[in-house]
């Protein structure tokens, strides 16, 4: 009894030591991660790129955070810049979708804002990393790898982070801005992973003192001060606006003194050219404030003082030129982008870019003063035109009209392509300071290959050779041949009588001289040389005993190539009716009905909803698909009813799955629809 | 297909035909004068996609050019279908599938012309591509082919092929000797000298310049997936002569396919009713 009660003691004492709450160790962190944890998003973009002329969509996943109850998240523009398609998944496992309010590439900042209709949602402040101290400690919080929302912990190791000049001249540029002229990295040591760009670096008060961006072996945060700023001009704008003087400088050169910025170039029309400055001149003062730059890691700090100023400024600048100090002042123009809007011309075969300001010093041009080709698609008017147009030629006029920017040859490509095109178009261009003329001839293209197989006399059954070894074995030592390893059902060669494990040796009397592993073709060649329709004598062995059947042979069927297909532009993918050869390899019943995907384009709806190529639709929102016209008389019923949802369920091998895709359809005015994870790029 | 790899198997395998005789000289040069316009590059833009465990992706468009030889006036062109789609010998079980699509075709004559066309029949079997000028021409310079002898070992064979662009596409001509002669499980010349894969597509000539056949490129079906390099090149892949009368007969079923592409009625065939 007395042992009994000790054992119950005991269970008793265990049991209240499991549930009891381990102690923590620093409940710092435990608020930080409270107040910060509930505003973390895991984002998935659909983003848009341009490459070798054509607009390519794929999918990525970043990390950010809520920084108002509106819904407005803060991210890393290299996340989300370029999204097609937005949507954030919340803390509380919530998905939700999100649209696209402003990007910036130099500070490599982005802003979404979430469906209002969530709200209100859960936020985290930004703090002040001016008071960051190297040693502090410090909470990376982020969806790493597309995992749901974690947290690393670590100090920070560098206040006044930048790309290391060993490095020259790798840089870190997004978009062709240089991102290091602008943003000084906050380093630190907490783990971050790709997928955690976007995310906040948290100090333990629990407030943002950084949006994580890259890891250089450290992990690397832009200042909440920076991110702050500029995420407020993207909020109030939709784009950041920044003055452009035209001056560029670095360090002091050693043993040229403390005070000031070595000016390094002036560019050819711009302010500080107009206002007298040359290289090798020292800037002293910018608007009364002093000026130095010693060292990589005070340049940030002048760059952004003169971005920052108000476009419009008249600027007051002190500077050194032969020992004595003169005054100038200068007019801040705007800066822009580097690189202006891209657009692909599918009808020409080009991807062509908006040249910049910035764009078109670069290349010793005025702004509006033509487009730029960023890539040619092989095969197009444009890649066979006369000479071929190539990346970074700039197209100055069409069909004998001026293009002084992207709108100009936009409009000039629509009109032509409305006048159905085929005819001879000159293009003019400038390359590498030559004016030349191009002939290029626009043609429709069909992007499916629609060539059709020869068919000819085929047996519908599927063999494997019969080797030295095999004939042994099966008691035909010395024969050539094939053993049937399939007989198609309802096929000419069931008809006939044939099964599997026949072994055939002869064909209207001639030895089938198949004796090695790759004869596997002999056979069929000795059929095909018949006419379709031709009745053949086979003649062979089953189970010991001689076999003599007469097959009349078909033709063998299309190939999958060119049967129908239908392709759904809205959810972007493609079926087919399924043939004999799927439902063998397959393994799948004779009765087997069903639309088979032959396609699905990347970051399409149907591929967010991971269909896959090869998954057989069985059922589409409850209908049923026996048929690739089933499928398209679903899917246009579909499209008439235009419904949040949309299910499909498949079968994917043996399984089968119930998908479940969120189109977003464009608005009767053919906009697409606001917060629907559509084409909201502003 | 004119590719590095091409130029070592040529290489490989160039030897000169030696002591050719004068009349066969002769034969030679009447046969490049005659059917050498004949000759064309066919222009051909593809993409690949790949398909792995149900995800697509597509590599982005490539162009190449590969040898054709015009069969009628009307500008029907047939080539190898191994050097136009050289994706489709890559197929192996179990990884990854490549598809490779064709997306546009150019026929460039020697006088500069260059006509839109299209891909109308495929004969992986026999290594046959058939294209065909999206408008029909009426006096392109053609070879005609139709059953003719069979040449036999040792025969001289006249062989017709383009020479890559660094030689302005100039028809070249070739004198040869025929070093085997297959059986099974069709009849194929095999040349003792060839042009290699830049050969792929030209037409072969007996002695008296007769149209015998077509240089096409002869594999094992399903190369095996653990490549072992060139020995592997040599073993799996061969240059042949095709057949006239092969030719003849995919030409013909090339020129209905190019009259009346497939029609529903025969797709259902692959999907009888359950």
């Amino acid at each position: 009894m007395v042992g009994r009660k000790l054992w119950l003691a005991a269970v008793a004492a265990w049991a209240s030591t499991a549930v009891a709450e381990p102690p923590r160790v620093d409940p710092a962190v435990d608020a930080a991660i409270a107040r910060v944890f509930p505003a973390l998003v895991r984002i998935h973009v659909v983003v848009t790129h341009y490459r070798e002329g054509r607009e390519v969509k794929e999918e990525a996943s970043g990390s950010g955070v809520i920084v108002s109850a509106d819904g407005e998240v803060v991210t890393n523009h290299h996340v989300a810049g370029r999204a097609r398609r937005v949507s954030c998944t919340l803390s509380d496992r919530r998905e939700v979708d999100a649209v696209l309010l402003g990007t910036d590439p130099l500070a490599d900042i982005a802003v979404l804002r979430l469906d209002p209709a969530g709200g209100p949602y859960p936020f985290a402040a930004f703090g002040e990393p001016a008071r960051l101290r190297v040693g502090d400690p410090i909470l990376a919080m982020g969806s790493p790898l597309s995992l749901s929302q974690s947290v690393t912990r670590g100090i920070v190791s560098n206040t006044a982070m930048v790309m290391p000049q060993f490095l020259w001249p790798v840089t870190f540029k997004l978009d062709g801005e240089e991102v290091g002229s602008l943003v000084r990295w906050i380093g630190h040591d907490a783990q971050i992973f790709p997928g955690n760009s976007g995310g906040p670096l948290v100090n333990l008060s629990g407030e943002v003192v950084g949006i994580n961006e890259i890891s250089m072996g450290l992990g690397a945060a832009i200042p909440a001060d920076l991110a702050r700023t500029v995420a407020f001009e993207l909020v109030r704008r939709g784009q950041v606006r920044r003055s452009f003087l035209g001056l560029e400088v670095q360090p002091l050169l050693r043993g040229a003194g403390e005070r000031g910025a070595l000016v390094s170039g002036v560019l050819p029309g711009s302010p500080a050219e107009a206002a007298g400055l040359r290289p090798g001149d020292v800037l002293l003062e910018y608007q009364g404030t002093k000026v130095t730059v010693r060292h990589p890691e005070e340049l940030p700090s002048f760059n952004r003082a003169v971005l920052e100023t108000p476009v419009g400024t008249r600027v007051d600048l002190l500077y050194l030129r032969d020992g004595r100090e003169e005054r100038a002042s200068a007019t801040t123009v705007e800066r822009g982008l580097s690189q202006g809007r891209e657009a692909e011309l599918r009808f020409l075969g080009l991807a062509v870019r908006e040249l910049t300001l910035l764009g078109a010093r670069e290349r010793h041009r005025q702004p509006g003063s033509g487009a730029l080709v960023t890539g040619v698609r092989s095969g197009s008017a444009a890649g066979d035109a006369q000479p071929p147009l190539r990346a970074e030629d700039v197209v100055v006029s069409l069909a004998g009209r001026p293009v002084h920017g992207l709108d100009d040859l936009l409009a000039e490509v629509a009109r032509l392509e409305a006048g159905g095109g085929r005819t001879a178009v000159l293009v003019g261009i400038e390359r590498e300071g030559q004016s030349l003329l191009s002939v290029l001839r626009p043609a429709p293209r069909e992007d499916a290959d629609r060539s059709v197989e020869a068919r000819k006399a085929f047996l519908p059954a599927a063999f494997q050779v019969l080797t030295p070894e095999l004939a042994e074995a099966l008691g035909l030592k010395g024969r050539t041949g094939v053993r049937l390893t399939q007989v198609e059902p309802g096929g000419a060669a069931e008809a006939a009588g044939l099964k599997t494990g026949d072994v055939l040796l002869r064909v209207d009397g001639r030895e089938i001289a198949a004796s090695r592993p790759d004869d596997g073709e002999v056979l069929p060649a000795l059929l095909r040389a018949y006419p379709v329709g031709s009745k053949v004598r086979l003649e062979g062995m089953r189970e010991g005993h001689p076999l003599s059947v007469e097959v009349e042979l078909p033709r063998s069927p299309p190939s999958s190539r060119e049967l129908p297909e239908y392709r759904d532009g809205q959810f972007e993918f493609a079926a087919r009716d399924l043939t004999v050869k799927d439902r063998l390899s397959a393994m799948m019943d004779r009765e087997q009905a069903g639309a088979l995907v032959t396609r699905v384009e990347a970051g399409g709806w149907a591929a967010l909803a991971r269909l896959g190529v090869g998954d057989l639709i069985l059922w589409v929102d409850g209908e049923r698909v026996d048929d690739v016209s089933a499928l398209r008389a679903a899917m246009e019923r579909i499209a008439v009813g235009r419904p949040a949802r949309v299910v499909f369920f498949v079968r994917r091998g043996v399984q089968t799955h119930f998908l479940e895709l969120s189109p977003s359809w464009p608005s009767p005015d053919g906009k697409p629809a606001k917060y629907s994870r559509g084409d909201e790029t502003p | 297909m004119r590719s590095p790899f091409a130029l070592l198997l040529t290489a490989a395998l160039l030897c000169p035909a030696p002591f050719a005789r004068a009349d066969l000289k002769d034969a030679a040069r009447k046969t490049l004068t005659r059917y050498g316009p004949a000759l064309v590059t066919v222009r051909l833009t593809t993409r690949t996609r790949i398909v792995y465990q149900g995800k697509e992706r597509t590599i982005p468009e490539s162009t190449m050019d590969v040898e054709g030889t015009v069969l009628s006036a009307d500008g029907l062109t047939v080539l190898s279908d191994f050097a136009s789609n050289p994706g489709g010998a890559l197929k192996h079980e179990g990884g990854p599938q490549m598809q490779t699509e064709t997306s546009a075709v150019k026929l460039l004559l020697q006088d500069g012309r260059e006509l839109p066309a299209r891909v109308v029949l495929r004969d992986p079997d026999l290594d046959l591509a058939f294209v065909a000028p999206q408008d029909p021409q009426t006096a392109l310079a053609f070879v005609k082919f139709e059953k003719g002898p069979v040449p036999e070992p040792l025969d001289d064979l006249i062989v017709l092929s383009q020479l890559g662009r660094s030689l302005g596409r100039e028809v070249a001509v070739t004198l040869t000797r025929v070093r085997a002669v297959l059986k099974k499980p069709r009849t194929f010349v095999v040349p003792s000298a060839l042009e290699g894969l830049l050969g792929l597509g030209g037409p072969a000539f007996d002695d008296r310049g007769r149209p015998v056949g077509l240089i096409v490129m002869r594999r094992t079906a399903h190369p095996s997936a653990d490549f072992q390099g060139l020995n592997d090149v040599f073993d799996l892949v061969s240059a042949v002569v095709l057949s006239a009368s092969d030719v003849q007969e995919m030409a013909e079923q090339a020129a209905a396919a190019r009259a009346r592409p497939v029609t529903p009625d025969e797709a259902s065939e692959a999907a009888p009713a359950p």
